[in-house]
């Protein structure tokens, strides 16, 4: 007789759980919910090329406005995406922005899930082309929305 | 300016990833403009690189020769120079590109390197002609100069 650690079991590998959770393949699994807001992607792209921009700089090549450039910084920053140091140059504030690590790899991943997502429905349109079949370009958000659909 | 909308994640079709795409690659070309514009952290490393090149020179051709004064007086244009560049640097930089503070202390080091070298090479040769020490000098700002300036490639 085998001893199992608590909380363990042993599954045979010939008779698969069929009532196990389906493991999320699609890529919408891995969006990152922050960055499906423009405005914070394209902060988190800009920072990316660079290792330190000035609030000032950003603020104003992204054309938005002081308050909100703050706001969108403080859901960053709280979520470890970029990095807020503050400083003084003689009697003036100076605010430096960069991206983390950690958004960087966040970024990348959340643009591959994009990708994924565009070349998905690419891959449809041509396999309906191909005649493979009408409602194959059903919408993603569809899927997304139920998906225990396909159990 | 991109659009301020979020998106919902579970309802995200292909025409919001394109817009979304579309965003992430707007925001890094704005990122590659602002970089691109960076003129002041080239400029420092070309300025620091001729400066170390040029007190190689001085160590080699006045120093020896000056009086103590004088010796001093130059170390101390050097050292001014430098915290002038660095000063200005710390001032006005509004934007550190990318891999930019790495290569520039890669920069710095070889080029310290090759001073230090040459500079132990002059006391222990006669040789002072121009020929080998404009081309040594030369050799210690390139490193720094030429590192501080490039780009990364991304």
């Amino acid at each position: 007789m085998t001893s199992h650690a608590p909380g363990t079991a042993t599954v045979p590998a010939t008779s698969p759980d069929v009532n196990a959770p389906t493991p999320a393949t699609h890529p919408r699994h891995r969006i990152d919910d922050l960055l499906t807001a423009p405005i914070r992607l394209s902060i988190v792209a800009a920072l990316s090329r660079a290792d330190e921009i000035e609030f000032r700089i950003l603020r104003d090549s992204i054309e938005i406005s002081d308050s909100a450039l703050s706001k969108q910084l403080a859901a960053l920053e709280q979520a470890s995406y970029v990095t807020v140091r503050k400083g003084y140059l003689g009697k003036r504030p100076r605010t430096w922005l960069s991206v983390t690590a950690e958004g960087r790899g966040a970024l990348r991943r959340h643009l591959a899930a994009l990708t994924a997502i565009v070349e998905g429905e690419d891959a449809r349109d041509g396999d309906l082309d191909a005649g493979a079949g009408a409602g194959a370009t059903a919408h993603i958000h569809t899927a997304a929305s139920t998906p225990s659909a396909s159990r | 300016m991109p659009p301020t909308e979020q998106f919902q994640p579970q309802h995200l079709t292909p025409s919001d990833a394109r817009a979304l795409i579309a965003a992430a690659e707007s925001g890094a070309a704005q990122g590659d403009a602002i970089s691109a514009r960076a003129w002041l952290a080239p400029a420092l490393s070309i300025f620091l690189g001729a400066l170390m090149g040029a007190f190689l020179l001085a160590g080699v051709y006045l120093l020896p020769v000056a009086t103590a004064p004088e010796a001093a007086l130059i170390s101390a244009g050097y050292a001014a120079g430098i915290l002038l560049v660095v000063g200005a640097y710390n001032l006005g930089r509004r934007v550190v590109t990318r891999g930019w503070v790495e290569r520039y202390s890669k920069g710095v080091a070889i080029s310290s390197g090759v001073f230090f070298v040459a500079l132990a090479l002059s006391f222990l040769v006669g040789e002072r002609s121009l020929v080998l020490w404009v081309p040594l000098a030369i050799a210690v700002a390139l490193p720094v100069a030429i590192l501080g300036t490039r780009r990364s490639r991304s």
